[in-house]
């Protein structure tokens, strides 16, 4: 122990504080978490002694050099965590971009239409984990009462049991759109509270930062120093409001584009804004953000199509700019257009996301696919009783534009109708045995001949 | 729990096997005291925490160099005072707070403390954020900490007189401003 070379001089430590002060001394002002102390010791243990046998002991603990190696690793497991970190604070990831839906992980945009129910529980699984690693972290996007919500949404009650392939793409879509799924598809929205709140105009879905409980457990200046109030990038469609948290506002001074000073921005055109924090006088910060605009997305694509199961549909959003980006419920095209074919005869639901850097507008449409297989008598009785009197054809209104030709067995034309209505009956035909030839009227011209036996 | 000296944590530190177990009683007996001498530099809750941790993370490091040429007590206290002020230097400069704003900066930052007490404690910290650095880390270590000062000496590495000189000075402004704002 060192000596104290330099002797106790009693004429400085003389003078008294006085005794306002000194009612004072050792009165602890400041506030700390209840049981704040236990949780900082088992950090900083976890941080040095509990962290040291793993490494010690694959080092074999003998050779003391290697323990450099071991302070390396560590050093470099903590930046990992650091990059880790850094990348899911960036606050710009709280919508949808283009940029976002591309990153979908493969396993999840790779699922079929109908895949079965495994990989979604997988997948769904993989989820809650996530969510209990980041229960720290806030869920920041919530869509509001007015935007689509395709788990509560339903699009057409009548079909609602209609098959299992619709059930089963409800699974796949819910998993692969549901917002807060998002923030598990590799873009990770903000770790860090970011407290700006954004709405967007009336047309397209509003998103807003929900941050209350964490300015509760975070001091206000931290969050200031460590947050973006405003995204580097912006990207819109129409006027934008940037909205301050309260708390934040009543505290600092917002200055936008160095005229408006206000707590709420609303941004109605320009290519850069700019932000300045103040504390009284002192400014404390200077934000910049890039402003894109982009149209909103309108697609439109028919609500209800009806098909036989040999056809295919195209179905056509009829909108193609660049910037948006499609993702197909039953396809992993990014496409305006969706070519439909071999589709299973029952109901297909079809929904189509679109999303631009700033919107994202869904459209849906329902594909009825009927089997249409025709169901053809060999015989008819034209005799007037009412019944088999004509020779009807079913299923073959899914056939608009049937060609009938009937011939008798010299191969003498007996009946021709272009667009056939189920309306022939020839009753002064005499009994016997005719054929027939069916030429329906699809893209491979399909013919069918057959025997039609004519008996009173 | 019996408290240990500072030399009886050394000597279990020294040797490799009990390293671990004088670590743990070192941190069980200095985790508050740190934290709270970080706390009064720094006034944010969180920050403190980090900087808490990050000093004992050193200490952890830095056992093996320890030479014990002079107290654990000042070592420990020093690397938490060095900490600090780097740390608060870091965020100033990351904040871009202008030079003549320093302090009103700080100020700041105890403001957005919730301060239990009355006013007069309230003002007792204002007052003592717009103190010279030096002058605030005196009176916290003397006032609130209730160190010696030897001990401070030891601490910062500044002879005795020039720190009575200090805590002196700080004294008197701090009740100027209890007294006259």
């Amino acid at each position: 122990m060192k000596d104290n070379k330099i002797p106790n001089n009693d004429l400085l430590n003389d003078f008294e504080e006085s005794d306002l002060l000194k009612s004072l001394i050792n009165k602890n002002s400041f506030k700390v978490p209840d049981q704040y102390f236990d949780v900082l010791e088992s950090e900083i243990l976890k941080q040095t002694v509990e962290q040291k046998p793993t490494i010690t002991i694959s080092l074999s603990g003998k050779i003391r050099n290697y323990k450099y190696l071991a302070y390396a690793a560590s050093i470099i497991f903590i930046l990992g965590l650091a990059f880790l970190f850094i990348i899911n604070s960036s606050p710009q990831k709280l919508q949808y971009t283009k940029k976002d839906s591309q990153k979908l992980p493969e396993s999840i945009q790779q699922l079929p239409f109908a895949d079965s129910n495994k990989t979604n529980v997988a997948a769904s699984k993989s989820v809650e984990t996530e969510n209990e690693k980041e229960t720290h972290s806030i869920p920041v996007v919530t869509p509001k009462a007015g935007s689509v919500d395709f788990s509560t949404k339903k699009m057409n009650p009548q079909y609602a049991n209609s098959t299992v392939a619709t059930q089963a793409l409800k699974e796949t879509t819910d998993q692969k759109w549901s917002p807060v799924n998002s923030s598990q598809s590799g873009q990770n929205i903000a770790l860090q509270p970011v407290f700006i709140a954004m709405e967007s105009g009336a047309q397209t879905p509003n998103y807003i930062v929900n941050s209350t409980d964490h300015i509760q457990t975070q001091t206000l200046a931290r969050l200031v120093k460590s947050s973006r109030f405003i995204p580097s990038d912006t990207c819109v469609s129409s006027g934008f409001n940037f909205t301050i948290a309260k708390r934040v506002k009543d505290t600092y001074r917002f200055v936008w584009n160095n005229e408006i000073e206000a707590s709420t921005y609303h941004i109605s055109e320009g290519q850069v804004l700019k932000l300045e924090i103040f504390i009284k006088d002192s400014l404390i910060k200077t934000e910049f953000s890039n402003i894109t605009w982009v149209e909103k997305p309108q697609p439109e694509i028919p609500a209800f199509i009806s098909i036989c199961a040999y056809e295919s549909v195209l179905i056509d959003a009829k909108i193609s700019q660049k910037e948006y980006h499609f993702d197909w419920s039953v396809s992993t095209k990014n496409s305006s257009e969706l070519l439909m074919e071999n589709l299973p005869v029952g109901i297909t639901e079809v929904k189509l996301r679109v999303t631009s850097c700033a919107d994202t507008v869904w459209a849906f449409s329902k594909i009825e696919v009927k089997d249409c297989k025709f169901e053809i008598p060999n015989v008819i009785t034209p005799n007037g009783d009412g019944f088999n009197d004509y020779f009807v054809i079913k299923g073959l209104n899914n056939y608009p534009g049937t060609e009938l030709t009937v011939f008798d067995r010299n191969g003498k034309l007996i009946y021709h109708a272009p667009d056939y209505q189920n309306d022939w009956s020839p009753a002064n035909l005499p009994e016997g045995t005719y054929f027939y030839s069916l030429k329906i009227k699809d893209s491979k011209q399909t013919e069918h001949g057959g025997v039609l036996n004519i008996v009173r | 729990m019996a408290q240990f000296t500072d030399q009886q944590i050394i000597d279990l530190c020294r040797s490799s096997q009990t390293r671990e177990r004088g670590f743990r009683i070192l941190v069980g007996q200095y985790k508050s005291k740190i934290y709270w001498h970080v706390r009064r530099i720094i006034y944010d809750h969180d920050d403190a925490n980090d900087v808490t941790q990050q000093v004992f993370v050193k200490i952890w490091k830095g056992l093996d160099e320890f030479r014990g040429d002079s107290m654990l007590f000042s070592w420990i206290y020093r690397i938490a005072t060095n900490e600090s002020l780097n740390y608060l230097k870091r965020i100033k400069s990351h904040e871009m707070v202008p030079l003549e704003n320093v302090t009103s900066w700080l100020e700041n930052r105890v403001e957005h403390e919730e301060i239990t007490g009355d006013e007069i404690e309230r003002r007792l910290h204002k007052a003592l954020a717009k103190l010279p650095e030096k002058q605030r880390l005196v009176f916290n270590m003397k006032f609130f900490e209730d160190l010696k000062f030897r001990e401070i000496s030891d601490i910062l590495k500044v002879t005795e007189g020039s720190l009575k000189a200090s805590y002196h000075y700080a004294v008197k402004k701090i009740e100027d401003s209890l007294t006259h704002d």
